[in-house]
């Protein structure tokens, strides 16, 4: 099996995704990662990254389909530095999970959620129109509810790579290699605004500290077109 | 080969029997249908794809004049009598894009087109409802809805040949990644999809939409990547 740096292929993911950038307070970050990493930002001030996936496909390395091989999730990242050795890896804290097979998942921070998914794109000639909507119930209290429409356009393609840990065991590390078409539908420092509608609800307790109402929405992507490679060990 | 575009879309497929006859007429000699043996697609020896282009790009990975699209496609499956070399030629398109036309099977006109697209989830089951129309300026009219429970897509990786039954001297090669879900198909007894609905009036394909066309199968493409090189 090909090993491009990080190990051998473990798994591979076809999906959509909505990726939310935030400027949370960096303390209460600070205390989700292990030490002796540290909080960083992006250049534009993000250091808290929600990913809401809607998976069309889990493939094992072999190819083959994995248990939870279609899903639903929501992720939450921040992104850290090793002030030893500099390494920059996002650090990927909890997901909650639609999938029984996704628990307690790839980073151990998965817990389940009952989950509620629409999406429309109304497409007249060149020009789509999509409202997208995510509600994660989750039983211990609380919810994860997105709604936002947005006017689509041309997208871009991007490929690159990332290095993502596990909060909860650090030695934990899967290495993406992802190949996506992208719509930045919003993006406050550059002054894009393609967003026609936007609700944004964190009530869960244990995220009441990143979700206090400081918080400050950066960006917002969404990929049509999600296709990722995970390499590691 | 060279390498001519990469095109990012989602598609859905109908396969269809229709007039053999009709069908055969539109392709050069030595040329003749060959539909599907088996699988999902048995009999099947017309096709029908429906695509939205998310992006396509030229060689070099800029944005191609029909970067994005909206079109419906009308192939038959071939095969050379003599070669037995298997190509599907295109014999119309419709498409939204004005820099689609006459396109590069030079069979393409200009259409307006809408597309409605609905998903409804709830935990890991899902509900789609996909209705397509495109009207062409020279009379034709092809509309598609359906409703239908997504499964668990199978990938497919497979070349193609494509040629042009305008022009059966070009040729193009495609190589395809692809999600498939085969939503409904009569030999394989899959019924995932109902309220179908497929209707083609289109003063051109008359002989071949004549109410003795027989529904075989439709495949959702949530995702599909095609690779598009010149011989």
């Amino acid at each position: 099996m090909e090993d491009k740096g990080g190990g051998p292929l473990l798994d591979s993911t076809i999906a959509t995704r909505i990726v939310l950038a935030f400027q949370s307070r960096p303390t209460a970050l600070q205390a989700r990662l292990p030490a002796p990493w540290q909080v960083t930002a992006t250049p534009a001030g993000a250091n808290l990254v929600v990913i809401f996936n809607d998976v069309w496909l889990n493939q094992d390395a072999s190819g083959r389909a994995a248990p939870d091989a279609v899903n639903r999730y929501v992720g939450f990242v921040t992104p850290a530095k090793h002030p030893d050795t500099g390494e920059e890896a996002s650090f990927n804290f909890r997901i909650f999970t639609a999938h029984p097979d996704s628990l307690p998942g790839k980073y151990r921070t998965a817990r389940p959620a009952t989950i509620r998914r629409e999406q429309e794109v109304q497409s007249d000639a060149l020009t789509a129109t999509v409202s997208e909507r995510f509600t994660f119930q989750i039983p211990d209290g609380g919810l994860v509810d997105l709604r936002l429409k947005y006017v689509g356009g041309v997208p871009t393609h991007a490929a690159g790579r990332a290095r993502v840990r596990s909060a909860a065991d650090p030695a934990i590390l899967r290495v993406y290699h992802v190949d996506q078409l992208v719509y930045v539908v919003r993006d406050v420092p550059k002054g894009i605004d393609r967003v026609q509608d936007l609700r944004v609800d964190v009530t869960v307790p244990e995220l009441r500290d990143l979700f206090d109402g400081s918080e400050q929405l950066i960006s917002i992507t969404v990929s049509p077109h999600y296709f990722r490679q995970v390499y590691g060990r | 080969m060279a390498l001519l575009n990469v095109t990012r879309d989602t598609k859905v497929h109908v396969r269809l029997r229709a007039n053999p006859a009709a069908l055969q007429r539109r392709l050069p000699q030595p040329w003749t249908i060959a539909p599907a043996a088996e699988g999902p697609h048995a009999g099947a020896n017309l096709v029908v794809i429906f695509s939205e282009v998310l992006l396509r790009q030229d060689a070099g990975g800029g944005q191609a004049p029909d970067a994005v699209d909206l079109s419906v496609a009308f192939l038959i499956p071939a095969a050379h009598v003599q070669t037995q070399e298997p190509a599907s030629f295109i014999f119309r398109i419709l498409t939204a894009n004005p820099a689609g036309v006459p396109g590069r099977y030079r069979n393409s006109v200009r259409a307006t087109a809408k597309r409605l697209r609905r998903l409804a989830g709830d935990g890991l089951s899902t509900t789609v409802t996909d209705e397509m129309a495109l009207r062409s300026v020279d009379g034709g009219h092809v509309e598609l809805r359906l409703q239908y429970q997504p499964g668990v897509p199978v990938r497919m990786q497979w070349p193609t040949t494509l040629r042009s039954a305008a022009d059966p001297s070009l040729v193009r090669t495609y190589r395809s990644d692809a999600l498939v879900d085969v939503v409904w198909s009569e030999p394989a007894g899959i019924a995932r999809a109902r309220d179908v609905q497929f209707r083609v009036t289109d003063p051109s394909l008359r002989d071949l939409f004549d109410g003795t066309e027989r529904l075989i199968s439709i495949a959702a493409i949530p995702w599909f990547i095609r690779e598009e090189f010149a011989l």
